[in-house]
């Protein structure tokens, strides 16, 4: 019974890590459409209305995968930190399923919003749902094929070590 | 004491610059009207007389470009855009009155001024109620229990719209008149969340980011004002507004910018105006001695 409770164990804790790899695909295509939509709630927010910063941040904190990074930016610009730096420090630490051009893309924001006219901030809001919106396509194949690759990678690896150790 | 209004406005200061006002102000800062930052010169105080450079150490405080790109991003909470429509006239203005000019290289869009590539300048205009001041006034404003238009003269930085909003106060709190505020740039009343962080008193309806032209004629309409006010008149559009309101039947309350009647008339924009008789009365400020401010109210003779 133990050896078989072990072979489970070990069969489960590998097939894990390749479902648990498949779904970082999943979360990561999930974030980037949140992204998107953030993006675009910014040009509203920001340059069709020219509503401050901070609004357009507490907004975030009601989003589900976007809160981390609206509190951690609001709390620094209130400890007096300039935005560019808040944000790029909100980023980093907020552990988004993202990779590093679609963090630096999001990062590059930093330069721009609360800080620039609206018209520039505009140019830079798009752009930067344009090179996400590049991403999200990328990310879709890579769920797909990586995603099950992942998946079945994790499953044999459990039965090869199962297999190999008994 | 502490002077609150200096305090909201070396908030907006990075925190090195801030910490050596601070320190260098010594309970002075109460007749402290203007704080400038010039990128590379220095910062220096106005207090109604000569700047008077900050010095640290006894070395001048040079303010770097960074620094006056901290104080707009500081003033305006990381929202630029927020004070965009403002800056484009060359300043905005803070929780509190307190106004912030900006000089620099503008980037022109459309012919117009979008924003600064490069900030030279920063002017931080300390707004400070002063209630009484126009006490000598007082017993003047109202002639048969009218008050006929008036409009306050002096060059800038003398006072006139401090003077506005204290008389802009006795009219409604003293006289218990209704006054309609046209408070375009926000300075008189400094609407925060619709309350006003100035006393304008409690007879007085605001209308504050709205041209004033069109503000005048908005309050004309709605507010049913026995006096209009509005700071700085500067366009034809505010002069023919002002000449509406006044034909039907509402007082105005002005401020232009001339030192006399004289220059006044020189100028076309305000002749037109004094022509039509829209004002019966100027208010004059000078200085005095002790850099204390005069006012002279004489009638308007043709």
């Amino acid at each position: 019974v133990v050896r078989q409770l072990g072979a489970l164990a070990v069969f489960s804790s590998l097939s894990w890590c390749g479902f648990a790899r498949a779904r970082w695909y999943r979360r990561r295509l999930a974030c980037l459409a949140q992204w998107q939509q953030a993006l675009l709630e910014g040009e509203r927010m920001l340059c069709d209305l020219g509503q401050p910063t901070l609004d357009y941040l507490i907004w975030m904190q009601t989003q589900p995968q976007l809160a981390s990074v609206g509190r951690a930016c609001l709390s620094s610009i209130r400890q007096e930190q300039p935005f560019g730096t808040a944000w790029r420090s909100a980023l980093g630490q907020a552990g988004l399923p993202l990779g590093r051009d679609e963090l630096q893309t999001l990062a590059e924001l930093g330069n721009a919003l609360g800080r620039l006219d609206s018209a520039q901030q505009r140019v830079a809001l798009q752009s930067a749902r344009l090179r996400l919106s590049r991403y999200q396509v990328a990310a879709e194949e890579d769920r797909q094929r990586l995603g099950r690759m992942w998946s079945a990678l994790g499953v044999c690896a459990g039965v090869l070590v199962v297999v190999l150790l008994y | 004491m502490e002077d609150q209004a200096f305090l909201n406005c070396v908030q907006i200061l990075p925190r090195p610059l801030r910490t050596a006002l601070m320190g260098w102000q010594e309970g002075r800062s109460e007749c402290w009207e203007e704080i400038r930052l010039r990128v590379e010169r220095g910062i220096s105080v106005h207090a109604g007389g000569p700047e008077q450079p900050i010095l640290l150490g006894g070395k001048p405080l040079l303010p770097t470009q960074q620094d006056l790109y901290a104080v707009i991003e500081l003033a305006t909470q990381s929202s630029y855009q927020s004070a965009e429509h403002s800056l484009r006239t060359g300043y905005f203005t803070l929780r509190g009155g307190h106004r912030i000019g900006v000089t620099g290289t503008a980037s022109l869009r459309e012919g117009q001024l979008s924003a600064f590539q490069a900030l030279s300048s920063l002017n931080i205009r300390i707004a400070r109620s002063h209630p009484g001041i126009a006490g000598s006034l007082e017993q003047k404003l109202l002639e048969r229990g009218r008050f006929p238009g008036t409009l306050i003269v002096s060059p800038p930085g003398a006072g006139k719209t401090t003077l506005l909003r204290e008389l802009v106060r006795l009219l409604s709190d003293g006289c218990g008149l209704r006054v309609g505020l046209a408070d375009e740039r926000g300075e008189v009343a400094a609407l925060w969340h619709g309350v006003p962080q100035l006393s304008v008193g409690a007879s007085t309806d605001v209308l504050d980011g709205c041209p004033k032209a069109e503000g005048m004629l908005l309050l004309l309409r709605s507010m049913n004002p026995q006096i209009l006010a509005a700071d700085e008149i500067t366009a034809p559009a505010d002069v023919e507004a002002i000449t509406i309101c006044a034909n039907c039947g509402v007082s105005v309350l002005a401020t232009a910018h001339a030192a006399t009647v004289e220059e006044l008339q020189r100028r076309p924009l305000y002749r037109s105006l004094l022509e039509q008789r829209v004002f019966r009365r100027i208010i004059r400020i000078s200085r005095g001695e002790r850099g204390g401010r005069i006012y002279a109210m004489e009638p308007l003779s043709w």
